[in-house]
């Protein structure tokens, strides 16, 4: 079920509704609750697919029960590998089967033995790479005794598959997310009123900027051949804001919707084009698997414990791991790799956590030098983006030798005269917010309340005229 | 919870007409803006206005057609004067069974037609018939029906589209009073009737054929079925035809049979004449699925001797 649907305008009424008129002190029926809607909601997309999210609940459930009654070491650890195995097995077979049988048809083929070896026809399941996080998380918290087994099987199935954040996250630590399962939740109308507005605001990034970006995206990159140098540039800017409105926008949901039932879900972006360096945009973007990364991978290796040669290593291994996270295509790998050329340099040089704060705090502008930093990062992350968006390699190195080309100085096709427009609304908005949890948090707090809903019925308007009348799917499910 | 609710039924009571009041201030500014989701274009493609203009000084008439393009293309009234019947056109372009159903509903009483033929193109009945509610929205008299049948799509550019044409139409402000018969960008003219004949334009025919995808959505066949009840009762005989169309838009002989068993039931007689027309297709047709002048007065003709041999002609 998408959130830009009227499946879910029904379906979310009908939850909360139910969800709070369940007694307080009955946790375990709204528990229940929760899980049979997320299932509902999953289900909704193919139904098939709920054995899978249900057996990778049930194998984590009880291996991490037996982690934690276990006091040998070698049979923790046994079962933790199960865990990882089988739930990475699981990840590895539907994501990148296909992709791993091609390099090793291409490598056979490349020494004359042809393998022969047919793609199956594999259907990726939706969220599969955020879930099959999210447990693991748990499994390996349980491991290091960071966190104790639940002994709950209805709260950790509704925590593994908790609706507002199954298919495209934030990926939520069981640290965080699965005690709140345990006590009653009380209904709060702050808690309420901020929710809403943070869907209200990821719904405007995804319908209004991400949907509109995409239609020009798809134009641009799919005929770059024959677009001019600076048609070239603004597809790759126009893709920058396309997937920061709609991976952003989803979170802005998912974590307003999770409010609704009186959940706090993590903070998963934090303003990530205001950054004034790469590591600082790294901080910044797609936090949940950033933090995942450093936690259950980066801090495993060494973390920066070693010497340069280790440091320089793990980066190097974190940025190519979260690319090709991201989907079955040496475009991810390279993606990542840019990345950590990025970063290297503030690594090694002991400058990547110089920028920890909002830019410009407390000032309305920017200094020229601040605004300067922040205009070259992005423009870095939008070259990194145009192999992130790019078919293929090939599709990426033709892109991107098109934008050097002499043409640069031209007119681009914009193709929608009303972008630039939303554009330069949803910056202001975005700058003038940045000191929130998301742009519109702290937006008109101190306004008379009539010009402040004026400003939340204004946004309702341009999403009723610039969304796109077709559902778009999140550029996210297919991670 | 009771005053988080409360507030947030206050801020829909506020926020709605604060939203009309955009779409009119928007719509208003630039009524053409391809971008955006209000298409009111009062005069455009397929002259509805002046057609439905004359439809309500007309009537009644011997013969009422019904339809898409196909329709309003492809029925030419002055062959059918010649042979001494009175028609009228109600065709609009892409029209479903939901806009038909409405267009009849108003008009029936006034046209009185004491035979009516419906152009059954499969594939209006496969769509939500949107490009079709805008052409109505844009040019027809608004009424509660209508504006229910828009909001009814829960769709952004027909729901914004009614807003704004219920504006003008409640301060009679439509920016076009009437369209001009000729316009010469599409070749169009509009021949009193309810007809559009087409100019001379080069076409080159395609030998891509089509295949048939037959899933009608439940409110387009319920639209449709009302009608055949609705001509029922008042003891309207019905035709439906499937026009002549290139080999391109041809459907199969197997798909053209699944046709004729859906709609054979719901009528008089069901007439498909897709392939009516041979010869060389750049001289018969216009496009894919639009025939010459020419053409179509052949294919009239030929079509009311096909009437009259199985007696499905209504008295003069």
């Amino acid at each position: 079920m998408l959130f830009n649907s009227l499946d879910f305008a029904v379906f979310l009424p009908l939850v909360f509704a139910f969800f709070w008129a369940i007694p307080a002190r009955r946790t375990d029926l709204r528990n229940a609750l929760l899980l049979l809607a997320s299932y509902v909601f999953y289900g909704w997309w193919d139904i098939r697919f709920l054995s899978l999210i249900a057996f990778s609940t049930a194998l984590d459930y009880f291996l991490s029960n037996g982690i934690a009654s276990s006091t040998d070491e070698r049979r923790r650890r046994l079962l933790l590998w199960t865990s990882l195995g089988v739930n990475l097995g699981l990840l590895g077979f539907f994501k990148y089967f296909n992709f791993f049988l091609d390099q090793l048809n291409g490598a056979f083929s490349l020494f004359g033995m042809p393998l022969g070896a047919e793609r199956l026809d594999i259907i990726l399941p939706v969220g599969i790479s955020f879930y099959t996080f999210q447990t693991l998380s748990y499994t390996i918290d349980v491991y290091r005794g960071d966190l104790k087994a639940s002994r709950d099987p209805v709260a950790f199935a509704a925590f593994v598959s908790f609706f507002p954040q199954l298919v495209a996250g934030p990926i939520e630590r069981a640290s965080n997310l699965l005690p709140q399962f345990a006590v009653p939740r009380q209904f709060t109308r702050s808690e309420a009123v901020l929710g809403s507005r943070q869907m209200l605001w990821g719904f405007f990034k995804k319908l209004v900027i991400a949907d509109n970006c995409a239609e020009q995206v798809d134009r641009i990159f799919s005929g770059h051949e024959a677009a001019s140098a600076s048609t070239l540039v603004l597809g790759a800017v126009l893709f920058a804001f396309q997937i920061y409105g709609d991976f952003s926008g989803y979170s802005d949901i998912a974590i307003g919707v999770a409010r609704f039932f009186g959940f706090n879900l993590m903070r998963n972006f934090a303003f990530p084009y205001f950054s004034r360096d790469i590591a600082e945009f790294w901080r910044r973007w797609h936090i949940s698997l950033s933090t995942w990364f450093r936690d259950y991978l980066y801090v495993p290796l060494g973390g920066s414990r070693g010497g340069t040669a280790m440091r320089v290593r793990n980066t190097f291994i974190i940025f190519l791991v979260s690319g090709f996270w991201h989907g079955a295509n040496w475009t991810f790998v390279v993606w990542g790799a840019l990345n950590a050329l990025y970063f290297l340099p503030l690594l090694l040089s002991g400058r990547n956590r110089q920028h920890l704060g909002p830019v410009a705090d407390g000032r309305m502008l920017p200094r020229p030098g601040e605004a300067v930093v922040m205009l070259g990062t992005f423009s870095l992350t939008c070259l990194a983006w145009v192999f992130f968006r790019a078919r293929d390699l090939e599709h990426a190195l033709g892109y991107i030798s098109g934008m050097a080309s002499g043409s640069l100085f031209t007119k681009p096709d914009v193709g929608n005269n009303n972008l630039p427009i939303l554009l330069a609304f949803f910056i202001a908005v975005e700058w003038w917010g940045r000191a929130g949890e998301h742009g519109l948090e702290r937006i008109g707090l101190r306004w008379p309340r009539m010009l402040r809903w004026g400003f939340y019925a204004l946004l309702i308007g341009m999403i009723g005229l610039f969304m796109r009348t077709e559902e778009a799917p999140f550029i996210y499910f297919q991670f | 919870m009771r005053s988080y609710l409360t507030d947030l039924v206050r801020f829909a009571l506020f926020a709605v007409p604060v939203y009309i009041a955009f779409i009119i201030v928007m719509g208003a500014i630039s009524p053409f803006s391809e971008h955006r989701n209000i298409k009111y274009a009062r005069g455009g493609y397929g002259h509805l206005l002046t057609r439905l203009q004359e439809a309500d000084t007309t009537g009644p008439v011997d013969i009422l057609f019904l339809g898409s393009s196909h329709a309003y293309r492809g029925f030419d009234p002055r062959v059918f004067s010649a042979a001494g019947f009175r028609t009228f056109n109600l065709g609009s372009s892409s029209q479903s069974p939901i806009q038909t159903r409405w267009l009849l509903e108003r008009y029936l009483d006034r046209l009185a037609p004491k035979l009516v033929i419906m152009d059954v193109f499969p594939t209006t009945f496969t769509t939500e018939g949107i490009e079709s509610m805008l052409n109505v929205l844009s040019n027809a008299p608004l009424d509660g029906a209508l504006l229910r049948m828009a909001l009814r799509t829960a769709n952004a550019d027909a729901c914004n589209t009614a807003i704004l044409a219920l504006w003008h139409e409640l301060t009679n402000t439509h920016p076009v009073a009437n369209e001009p018969t000729w316009q010469p960008s599409e070749q169009d003219r509009y021949i009193p009737g309810g007809y559009v004949e087409k100019g001379d334009i080069p076409f080159t025919p395609k030998k891509t054929t089509s295949k048939l995808t037959w899933d009608p959505p439940q409110a387009q066949w319920s639209a449709f079925l009302h009608i055949k009840e609705k001509l029922h009762a008042r003891h309207i005989p019905v035709i439906l035809v499937q026009t002549p169309v290139t080999r391109g838009w041809q459907y199969s002989p197997e798909e053209r049979a699944e046709l004729k068993q859906r709609f054979e039931p719901h009528a008089n007689a069901y007439l498909d004449l897709s392939d009516a027309l041979k010869g060389d297709e750049a001289l018969l047709f216009y496009d894919g699925h639009h025939m010459r002048q020419a053409s179509v007065v052949r294919f009239n003709t030929m079509f009311l001797d096909s009437l009259a041999a199985r007696n499905l002609l209504p008295t003069r």
